[in-house]
Order: structure tokens, then sequence, then C-alpha cells
């Protein structure tokens, strides 16, 4: 334990990781210039010549200036003398980079002159995610990111082995978890982490290093101990990619390579090169949703959820238990027909721009079936369902919902055909505490729940056209995230009442969790 | 207890000069720019301007007149484990905000709050949605006010 809370480096070739796709590009672009010069220069001249022609102009310039002055040995030692400065540089900044994990935080150094500490409280970590593009993949690195409750506090440690960092990530859960005060018996933590660690023992061949690596490679991430016990959802390939090509956004796709088509016949055969961009967007669709897809698993750890994915780089992700602030399912139309769903959630620490753009960082089941979906609920809102709230939850998803207050007949002129489904309800009888949980879409079908221990404050508005027919709408407010709660559309009187009653059980939500949240019972099986 | 039945706390009615004279200055600056434009541009093409910007000045009069209503509106209430809040006629809106979940309370004064003695109160909490401002509280009420929720939010406080 007192190795594990000692200051430590990151992974020796992380400055050229960090720096990597640049330094891939700027070799690239000086081999594309540069080759015929530097193959006149060891193989032929003839060769030369004849590529001279074609090229009369361009960088290429500089290398026959270079060595009709006999400047050769000045450039390359010019050359030699950035790249070591460039390593040194790097090798500075490494030596300079560590980190460590205490009982009371994750903390950071660096900087060479000007010198960074950075610390996260582990009462404040939100969330632990394994993050690795292609190029760290093949190196066998791992860049771990602890976000804090800010937006812009976060401790990233880019990049470590990756065996490191699955075990700095355990170190870092067990913390966590052990601050929180749960009784959290040790050998079930390491039994988790116990498998990587002996699977990445110090290679004694070749072929074994390359074998490790494969595995790495290869490595989904997923919590043994929760493979074994089978809380686990996993979503095949094929699915997947049927998904996509059922999403709204391809079927916008297909509308538009249509119209361009006819645009061509009727009009214009010039309209035809728009369709070089849309093919790129298409390409861009699916290459991003396969990314958020691509052998999607989930599984519950004994201290949060686990969700990995990706095709060319992936992403894991832990979210401990009682971080979750809210939670969406919905279906597209085009899934409507296979009933396939998909789900979001909300967590503290997602910044705006985050929260936005990368979209792995909230989907908890890309695509899925119902069973899916309530399994997923369970293993998040970490509780053992007994059958009836299994039961309310379906009913809640695609079901009638009896027990729903709706939206009364007078608010069809503002909701249209969106007002059949619509719905709001406060369910008492998760063991998570008591949810909000709210319906709605014509189109789109949604269904959110919001723990009420996670509600910042709750809302009753009257906008003009709602004060005008008499209506109201309620709203609960989260931290930054894609979920919204709201529900516009419901009676005047109803909506009164309902918010009485909704704030109240949001006062007693927080009062029974405070000051620490309640035991995870039924995790440790 | 209904929420449309509160003994509501009420800001001080002065706070409605100071958004009424907001509302003027706003509207004599836009009718003062119309105004340059027409005498410089002695052309005949001058109707449009003048219908928009009179419908501007109007409608910030309109605004400025409802100020005194608008004020009224505005209310609170220190519930047992709550701040309930409500403001607006045309967008009504009430608001429960539990006290564990106030992250800060802050005070500010403005040149025009600080000549009639007010003081804006602002709550934040970890959801940017909920959005809550008293604004023209008496400094001390404003000052006693935030004392009194910030050692409620201390003693209730609950994590995120």
């Amino acid at each position: 334990m007192n190795e594990e809370t000692q200051w430590r480096r990151l992974h020796p070739l992380s400055p050229l990781l960090r720096g990597g796709l640049a330094l891939i590009i700027v070799l690239g672009i000086i081999v594309a210039n540069f080759r015929d010069q530097i193959l006149r220069l060891f193989v032929s001249d003839r060769i030369g010549d004849e590529l001279a022609v074609m090229q009369e102009w361009g960088p290429g310039r500089v290398i026959d200036y270079v060595v009709a002055n006999d400047l050769v040995i000045v450039a390359v030692g010019a050359i030699l003398g950035i790249l070591l400065l460039i390593t040194g540089i790097s090798w500075l900044s490494w030596r300079f980079l560590t980190y460590r994990i205490t009982d009371e935080a994750v903390e950071e150094r660096s900087g060479v002159i000007f010198r960074q500490h950075r610390r996260a409280p582990l009462d404040r970590i939100q969330n632990v995610n394994l993050h690795r593009s292609l190029l760290a993949r093949i190196l066998g690195a791992t860049a771990v990111e602890v976000s804090t409750g800010g937006s812009g506090g976060k401790v990233s440690l880019r990049f470590l082995g990756h065996a490191d960092a699955t075990r700095v990530r355990e170190q870092i859960l067990r913390a966590v978890a052990k601050r929180q005060g749960r009784a959290e018996s040790p050998e079930t933590v390491l039994g988790a982490s116990a498998a990587p660690e002996a699977g990445h023992a110090r290679p004694a061949s070749v072929q074994d290093f390359l074998e490790a690596r494969a595995r790495d490679i290869a490595d989904f991430d997923v919590d043994p101990a929760a493979a074994a016990a089978g809380a686990l959802v996993r979503v095949p390939h094929g699915r997947l990619l049927a998904s996509i090509a059922l999403s709204t956004e391809v079927f916008i796709l297909v509308l538009l390579v249509i119209g361009v088509f006819i645009g061509s016949i009727w009009a214009t055969p010039f309209v035809l090169f728009t369709l070089l961009p849309l093919t790129l967007a298409f390409i861009g669709i699916v290459i991003g949703q396969a990314n958020t897809g691509w052998g999607f698993t989930l599984s519950r750890s004994s201290d949060g959820i686990r969700i990995g994915a990706g095709l060319t780089s992936t992403t894991t992700e832990t979210v401990p238990f009682g971080r979750i602030h809210a939670v969406e399912v919905r279906q597209p139309l085009g899934w409507r027909f296979t009933g396939w769903w998909k789900m979001r959630i909300t967590t503290a620490g997602h910044s705006l721009a985050r929260g936005g753009q990368n979209k792995l960082q909230n989907t908890v089941l890309p695509v899925g079936g119902i069973d899916e979906v309530l399994r997923v609920l369970d293993a998040i809102l970490r509780n053992e369902f007994a059958p009836a709230q299994t039961e309310s939850l379906r009913d809640g998803i695609i079901g009638p919902a009896e027990h729903y207050l709706k939206p009364r007949a007078r608010s069809r002129w503002l909701l249209g055909p969106a007002g059949r489904r619509a719905g709001i309800s406060i369910d008492q009888s998760d063991a998570v505490g008591p949810t909000l949980r709210i319906r709605s879409g014509a189109m789109t079908r949604k269904f959110a729940i919001l723990p009420l221990g996670r509600a910042q404050s709750v809302q009753l508005a009257r906008p003009p056209l709602h004060w005008l027919f008499g209506l109201a709408m309620i709203q609960a407010d989260t931290v930054l995230g894609p979920i919204r709660l709201i529900r516009r559309g419901l009676d005047r009187r109803d909506a009164e009442a309902f918010f009485e009653e909704l704030a109240a059980a949001v006062i007693g939500a927080q009062q029974s969790e405070a000051p620490v949240s309640p035991a995870n019972q039924g995790v440790n099986r | 207890m209904r929420s449309s039945d509160q003994q509501w706390n009420r800001v001080s009615p002065k706070y409605a000069w100071v958004d009424l004279l907001s509302n003027v200055l706003i509207a004599m600056l836009i009718g003062v720019g119309v105004g340059a434009v027409l005498v410089l541009r002695r052309e005949e093409a001058m109707l449009i301007p003048l219908i928009v910007g009179g419908a501007v000045v109007l409608g910030f009069f309109v605004n400025g007149v409802l100020a005194f209503r608008r004020v009224r509106a505005i209310g609170y209430v220190l519930r047992a484990d709550d701040l309930l809040f409500r403001r607006g006629i045309m967008f009504e809106r009430v608001i429960a905000v539990p006290y564990g979940r106030l992250q800060l309370v802050d005070v500010t004064r403005g040149p025009l709050l600080r000549a009639l003695g007010l003081a804006k109160l602002k709550f934040v909490t970890a959801s940017i949605a909920t959005g809550v401002n008293l604004p023209g509280l008496p400094l001390d009420e404003a000052e006693e006010l935030r004392d009194r929720l910030v050692e409620l939010a201390e003693t209730r406080r609950s994590g995120l």
C-alpha cells in the first residue's frame, strides 16, 4: 500500500503519444515532399532527373540548394540538433510529470519551469475513464481520466501502460469507496483487478510480448467478476450495424441522396457533385456511431457501472453508484418496428462541450431490446428489482402507464400527437429512493428517470401559451447533461398539486441520504 | 399547502423604478438612434425604420409600465426545508430549491440599485437551469437573508 501512495511516473512513450498525431503528420509531409530528392541523393541521378522535370517547384528546391552548396553536413546536423532538442524537452517534461493516489486525493504534478499541481479530492470524483486511441492501443498505452464535479476540474494521466492504467483505476475506485464509508471487502475489488494483472506479467520472450500486446489491443476491459456473475449487457455487431442503418440520421441522408438524384435529372447534372460531401457525412456518422457502440459491454462492478466500447479508439468509463443524475430511454421512429431503445445518462463533470461532443460519455446502451433496457436500469439504479418494480418500469416505457399524471384533453392544441404518450409520475418504491419518471415523444418515444436525491431544484412554469390554455409545465433541474426532465401541457390544477408533491418528495429523498449515501446493498453478492 | 396560496415575501416596490428606468433608458437610446437615421437620410424609404423604431420604443414603454405589476409578482418564502421562489406574469415560474442544494449566495449591487439602497440576491445550484434571482431587496434584508440561507445550506449539505 505504501508503494501505491508514492509519486509515480507515466509511460515513457507518453510524450510521443501526446504529440503523436502531429509528429506523424509532420513526418508524412516531409516524406511526401522530399521523397524525390532523397531518392536522387541515394539512388541514382537518372531517376532523379526525370522526377525533377515533373517537379519544378516546391520545398524540394531547398534540398537542391543544400546539395549544391555543400551544406549537407550542416543541414543534417541541424536536423539532428532539433530532434535532440525535442527529445530532451519531452524527456524533461516526462521526468517532471508525476502522479500519486493517496487516501484523500488523486494528485498530478507537472511542468519544468512553471510547476503545476492538480488535486482531485476523492469526495469529488465523479467517474474514472480509460481512453485508448488507435496509436496508443498499438503501443500498449492507455490514458486515465479522472473527472470531478467542476467543468474544468479533471486530472488526466496521459499515458500509462495498459496494465498500470487498470490497476490505477481500481486503486482510485477502491479509495473512493473507502472514503464514502462503504463496507467494501477489498478482496472483491482486488479479485476484479487480479486477472488483468496476471495477464500482464513481465514478458519473457518476444512472442510473449507480442501475445500480451495483442491481448491489450483486443481487451474490452470487462470486469471479470461481473462477467462471471452475468450482470452484463453486450451489443452484437450485427444489431449495432442494423440500428445505424435504421437511425434517423441515415434516413435523412438517404432522403438527401434521393433528392440529389431527382435534382440531377430535373435540373442540372452538376448537382451530383454534392454527393461527395454527403458520402463523407455518411462515413462520419457510421464511424462515429460505430465507435460509441462497437463491442459495447456494460458490467456492474462492486463500486459502480463500467461501460466499454470502440472500434478504432476504445473508451472505458466507470461511474460510481450514486453519481448518475438522470437516465433517458429513447426510441427513434425507425427502431419502433424492431423494438430497440437507446439509453443515455447525465453525470456531473461532463462539461458543456463534452456533453455535446462526446456522445459515448453519455451512452449506457447504444441499442437494445426492452429486456436489456430493464437490465441496464437495474444495474444503474443499483437495486435488485422486485418483479413489481420491473413491471412498473416496463409499464412506463412501453405500457399504458395508467397511474401516471397525464395531460387533459384541452392540452391537445399545444401538444398535438405527443400528448398521447405524455405522462409524469413519482415512484416511491425504488430501493434507490424515490424517482421522477417522465414519458414523452410522438415520433421519438422517450422515457426519463431522475432519482429525486439528485434533483437540484424543481419548477412549475406557465409560458404564454400554457397560460392561455390554463396549462402549466413541470420541470426538474439536474447538473448539466443531455437529459431534460420536463413535462409540458399539464392541467394547471394537476400541475400545482404535483409540484407540491414533487417538492416534498425531493426533500424527503435528500434528507434520507445525507450525509453519506446508503450502503450499496445487493452489490457484493 | 398550495404554492398558489402561500404568504409570499415581496421585494421592495422601489425596485420597479429601477426596472422602469432601465427600460426607458433603452427605449430612449433606440429612439435617438432611429431619429438620427431619419434626420441623416432625408429619403423616401423612411417608412420602415419609422415603423420598426416606433414599435420598439412603444414595446419598451409598455414593458416599463408593466414593471410595477412584474415586481409585485416576485416573491419568496423560506419553507421548512426549501426556498420557494416565484416571478413573472406572462412567464410565470415557481421554483423550489432544497436548502442543501444551494452552492453559493451572491449579493450584488449595481449603481441604480445602490442609489435606492437596494441589493440583488443571486442563488447558485449545480444546475444552471435553476436561475433564481431576487432583485431589489433592501440591503440589510438581503444580507440577513444571505447569512440565514448560507447557514441553512450548511446544516443540510448533501453532496451533489
